[in-house]
């Protein structure tokens, strides 16, 4: 049986018009697909990308441990749309919203009356405060969208007051904190600000990204974070030090700075009274600035260190050079000088001159020094001259030009009046002492890493200048360590340590009547390897005015707590500290009693003796006939020994001497 | 005349439209099967979703590949079935069509506003699919048996109609207006084929266009898709909102396409871009030349069919492989049509690649019933000639 021609031809019908349909779409695909197509792309990349803002992310601050000292934190700024809230809502709302924000019902209706559309309410606000605001436009039953909130970040710092005029603090931009003016944030602005960015990332219909953000963009939004070379544990010290005294006194103002000698890095750095960079809007102008480096003022008897290390690398002065104080009234080369504190000396060597700061003293030894020279060494100091360190709004102190001096310039330039000189001037260029004379620019920042933590830049201290002679420069530090032996800082004294210091008393110059002074103290220690400087003044102490008084207890409770932290080694094992210059008339005797403390031990006992304090030549002696192999190390003087003294020759095969530099005890040198 | 290759070809064409079919469905359907899961996970453990966000999740892709696995074993079970058995049956599965249909108004799962499924566990069976096959089926069966009184109003006619209706208001309750439309489609080609008069074709289409209109008028929603299929860009993000996200996914494919797998629009810019609008998908991701080569894979298909209808040797065979044909193509042409917003949108899969086991099951069921009767064709053309009719 086969199939009716007219029902085949049917068939073929219908198959043409499926065969239409099909080629009918086809013409469509070509259509879109071809003709269209790049309409269509366009049209669905537009679509299907979102345009997404990325905000900055500003870098961390921390300190030579990478403790954080400023950190940034998500907040969120809260905006209203007041075209969404309803006028018989106004009020009702206002008042819920001035209970969770900071701000005043009636200027939030103020504020809701005026603006037509959309404005920001409040700034770095957390998401929980949002939350709350969220639910009481559900209450209230206003859209959502009415009140939103927009990512931005916060600095948040941490540590409040703690070294806030060398953080500095931020303004906000339209990403939150991020403008530095003030501080580290300023100065390094650039590194750590981190940038504004874009992506435009595939997106689904849900507004969700398809893609991570790429990470060359991400990283751009971090800013890199700076270690610096704060020690946030000095800085605590120094501060409740520094505190403590300013209360104590009453004073106006307090600076103190802590600074490594060797390389110029900054340990710490105070200025008193400061502010809370968190509520920096709060504090006047006056709270928010960085004496250290913004307040010049006339360094006093401080100065003195630089006067005898000028005439010391002169060869103008010896150091048992004996000068006549004059009783503490003087006229020299016509002008008035006059020893504060009424004791006054004699006819008394230099150090002695140094130790009890006798103006006459300097005036005179000033006046040796040639004008042109005394300006070129002043120079080369740094005074007068910015010290660079990496702050903003730094001073750079007053010093006259040479042409302006006069003929009383150098008599008073000697002992510290006709110069001011910024905190950061004083403790760099007393910090040389400590350095064999080599001036080290002063700075705060040691390092700039990216977000990670990998170094983009290192900063390496920078010798300045070679100011005095090494020699000079070890002798400044003998004539200080003086000052603490038995000059005018007697109470800064630490047992077990030598220090170095000079104190200085300012009398404002200024201030009528001439009754406000600024007390200040330097400091170099230990003194047989100098590793920490630190300068403290106070300015306008009530009650007490000298430094000895004022300033050297600070540095007393400021420096034992720094031994213990650094763990500094003690110069002496023996409890007294002893006198450096024996041939001092005034020192007590003290080797009596040392005899009578540590008898001493010889060979002839059978057992090891005593040896420190003894040089090389000594020590060979005074082991003499003993069968002991000796092992040397160092120069100098005996520092240690091994095994301890007292043990028996017959357990003793070798014996280790250390030595080092350390002043001879007058009780060993009789030996 | 048919060449011996036909039953292989037509195998090999629908192996891959089935294989093309899976890929696609992986590719369109992750990305929802993603949204389901994360709705899960936001329901039980929402601390868990910020973690991990995930994009792709081959929910969908395990139960289609089930579903191709049990399609392959009906198509092996029809191949192997004899039609003519199955045609004295046809009544019976009707009746079992028209049951189920009755059953998916009482206890059918709600999708999108329409009962149109039955959940039985591995996937949800959509009755309207079965009962397109069993109407075919039907349709070849009676008209063939009574070929003498089709021309008769009264005792070919009516009888069909009577059915045929039944059948139709049971889809068109669901509410499932795009398949009473394609169902009717269907029977109105057969019935053409087969000698229906024109005068009743033409009467009965005339009768059908007010059915039409108050349906569409019932419901609101009906007018609203005409509507936006009239002018899409009036109404861009709602009515509008599909057949311009269609148009935009096919459009931005460009020759070549974005890569299988790289297209966006399915990131729920498309909805349903696993099932009535994967073709969508195709066009974006395989370009003017993969989707060309889709409907040209279609067109093969069709010719090879009508091949084995011009080419059976009875009435029964003829109209019941036209039947199959007209069925699936028809459904694939309208699918490109609406996918490409030459008709308006209607809920209506397209074979072998969208997602949905019940439309791959009935069609590999029908193409293993043409490829039974293309191997009987060509074994009594070239092999042993055998009477099958006693």
């Amino acid at each position: 049986m086969t199939l009716e021609r007219s029902y085949k031809l049917r068939i073929l019908l219908v198959a043409l018009i499926l065969l239409f349909m099909m080629t009918g779409a086809i013409a469509r695909l070509y259509h879109l697909q071809v003709i269209k197509h790049k309409d269509c792309l366009a049209r669905a990349i537009n679509n299907q990308i979102r345009k997404k803002n990325l905000l900055p992310l500003r870098g961390e601050i921390l300190d030579r441990k990478e403790n954080a000292l400023v950190v940034t934190k998500a907040a969120c700024s809260i905006n209203v749309d007041s075209s969404l809230i309803p006028e018989k809502h106004r009020r009702t709302l206002s008042r819920k919203l001035a209970q969770v924000l900071d701000i005043p019902q009636e200027k939030i209706c103020d504020l809701l009356k005026k603006n037509k559309g959309h404005f920001p309410l409040a700034r770095k606000e957390s998401d929980e405060t949002m939350c709350e605001i969220s639910a009481i436009l559900a209450n209230l039953g206003i859209s959502k969208y009415a009140i939103y909130p927009l990512k931005e970040c916060q600095r948040i710092y941490p540590h409040d007051s703690l070294l806030a005029p060398v953080i500095g603090f931020t303004n906000m931009d339209k990403g939150g904190d991020n403008i530095g003016v003030f501080g580290l944030e300023k100065q390094y602005n650039e590194w750590i600000n981190g940038e504004y960015k874009k992506t435009y990332p595939h997106r689904t219909a849900l507004w969700q990204d398809l893609e991570p953000i790429e990470q060359k963009i991400l990283e751009a939004t971090y800013g890199n974070r700076i270690v610096t070379t704060i020690d946030i544990s000095i800085q605590y010290a120094i501060e409740r030090a520094l505190r403590n005294a300013l209360s104590k006194w009453h004073a106006d103002y307090g600076v103190a700075i802590v600074q490594e000698v060797k390389t110029g890095e900054i340990l710490a750095m105070a200025s008193l009274p400061t502010f809370d960079p968190n509520k920096f809007y709060s504090y006047g102008p006056e709270f928010r600035q960085n004496r250290c480096l913004s307040m010049p003022f006339e360094p006093g008897s401080v100065m003195k260190n630089f006067t005898s290390a000028i005439a010391l690398d002169l060869g103008l002065v010896r150091m048992e050079e004996m000068i006549d104080c004059e009783h503490g009234r003087a006229i020299v080369d016509g002008w008035r000088v006059t020893d504060s504190g009424g004791h006054g000396m004699g006819v008394v060597p230099f150090t002695k001159c140094f130790a009890n700061s006798s103006n006459i003293a300097f005036a005179k030894v000033g006046m040796r020094i040639e004008p042109t020279i005394y300006y070129s060494y002043l120079n080369r100091f740094g005074f007068g001259q910015k010290t660079e360190i990496d702050l903003p709004e730094e001073s750079s102190g007053i010093m006259h030009p040479l042409e302006k001096w006069n003929r009383h310039s150098r008599k008073s330039l000697s002992y510290g009046y006709e110069i001011a000189l910024t905190p950061i001037q004083t403790i760099t260029a007393v910090s040389a002492m400590g350095n064999g004379g080599k001036l080290m620019k002063p700075y705060v920042v040691s390092e700039i890493q990216d977000y990670k933590g990998s170094t983009i830049q290192k900063f390496t201290p920078c010798v300045k200048g070679q100011v005095v002679s090494p020699d000079t420069a070890q002798k400044v530090l003998q004539l200080m360590a003086e000052v603490i032996d038995s000059g005018t800082a007697k109470k800064a004294k630490i047992k077990n340590f030598l220090l170095c210091a000079k104190t200085g008393t300012t009398r404002k110059s200024h201030v009528k009547d001439r009754t406000e002074y600024i007390a200040s103290f330097a400091a170099i220690f230990p003194l047989d390897n100098p590793r920490i400087s630190c300068y403290i003044a106070i300015d306008n102490p009530r009650g007490a005015y000298y430094a000895a008084d004022v300033a050297a207890p600070v540095f007393r409770e400021v420096a034992e707590q720094i031994l213990a932290y650094l763990a500094l080694p003690p110069t002496f094992v023996e409890p007294e500290p002893t006198p450096a210059c024996p041939q001092t008339a005034s020192l007590p005797n003290l080797a009596p009693e040392l005899e009578n403390e540590l008898p001493t031990l010889t060979i002839e006992d059978g057992v090891l003796p005593d040896l420190k304090g003894l040089t090389m030549k000594e020590a060979l002696e005074a082991l003499g006939s003993a069968a002991v192999d000796l092992q040397f190390i160092g120069s100098g003087v005996v520092i240690e020994q091994q095994p301890a003294p007292a043990t028996p020759l017959s357990e003793t095969k070798t014996c280790m001497l250390v030595f080092g530099k350390q002043e001879p005890t007058p009780a060993r040198q009789k030996e | 005349m048919i060449k011996r290759n036909t039953t292989l070809l037509l195998f090999i064409i629908t192996l891959s439209l089935v294989a093309l079919g899976t890929a696609m469905v992986y590719s369109s359907s992750a990305t929802t099967a993603a949204q389901q899961k994360r709705k899960l996970i936001s329901k039980k453990a929402p601390e868990l979703l910020k973690e991990a966000v995930i994009f792709h999740h081959p929910a969908f892709l395990r139960k289609q590949i089930a579903c191709v696995f049990l399609a392959i074993a009906a198509l092996i079970f029809f191949y192997n079935f004899d039609y003519v058995k199955l045609g004295k049956y046809s009544a019976f599965f009707l009746v079992i069509s028209a049951l189920l249909l009755v059953l998916v108004l009482k206890f059918g799962v709600k999708i999108n506003g329409a009962k149109r499924w039955l959940n039985v566990g591995l996937f949800n069976l959509q009755p309207s699919e079965f009962a397109k096959l069993s109407l075919v089926i039907f349709m070849a069966r009676f008209l063939s048996e009574h070929k003498d009184k089709v021309k008769s109003f009264m005792k070919g006619f009516l009888p069909v109609l009577s059915i045929l209706s039944v059948i139709l208001v049971l889809v068109v309750l669901e509410p499932d207006f795009g398949s009473t439309v394609i169902i009717g489609a269907i029977v109105f080609f057969i019935w053409f084929i087969a000698g229906l008069r024109l005068i009743h074709l033409s009467s009965l289409f005339m009768a059908s266009i007010p059915c039409a209109i108050v349906a569409i008028l019932m419901n609101p929603y009906r007018i609203k898709r005409i509507l936006a299929f009239l002018d899409p860009w009036a109404d861009p993000m709602q009515g509008g909102y599909q057949m311009i996200q269609a148009q935009l996914a096919v459009g931005s494919g460009g020759w070549f396409g974005r890569g299988l797998g790289s297209g966006f629009q399915k990131y729920q810019f498309l909805s349903e871009a696993h099932t009535d609008f994967i073709y969508a998908i195709v066009g974006e991701e395989l370009g003017f030349v993969g989707a060309a080569l889709l409907i040209l894979m279609f067109i093969i298909l069709m010719w090879l069919g009508v091949r084995i209808a011009l080419n059976a040797a009875d009435y029964y065979t003829s109209l019941l492989s036209s039947g199959i044909v007209i069925m699936i193509c028809l459904s694939a042409a309208v699918n490109f049509w609406v996918v490409m917003g030459m008709l308006p949108p209607k809920g209506l899969a397209l074979p072998f690649i969208s997602y949905g086991g019940s439309s791959l099951l009935v069609n590999m069921s029908a193409i293993g019933i043409l490829l039974n009767i293309s191997k009987n064709i060509e074994e009594t053309l070239y092999c042993s000639p055998r009477v099958r009719y006693a």
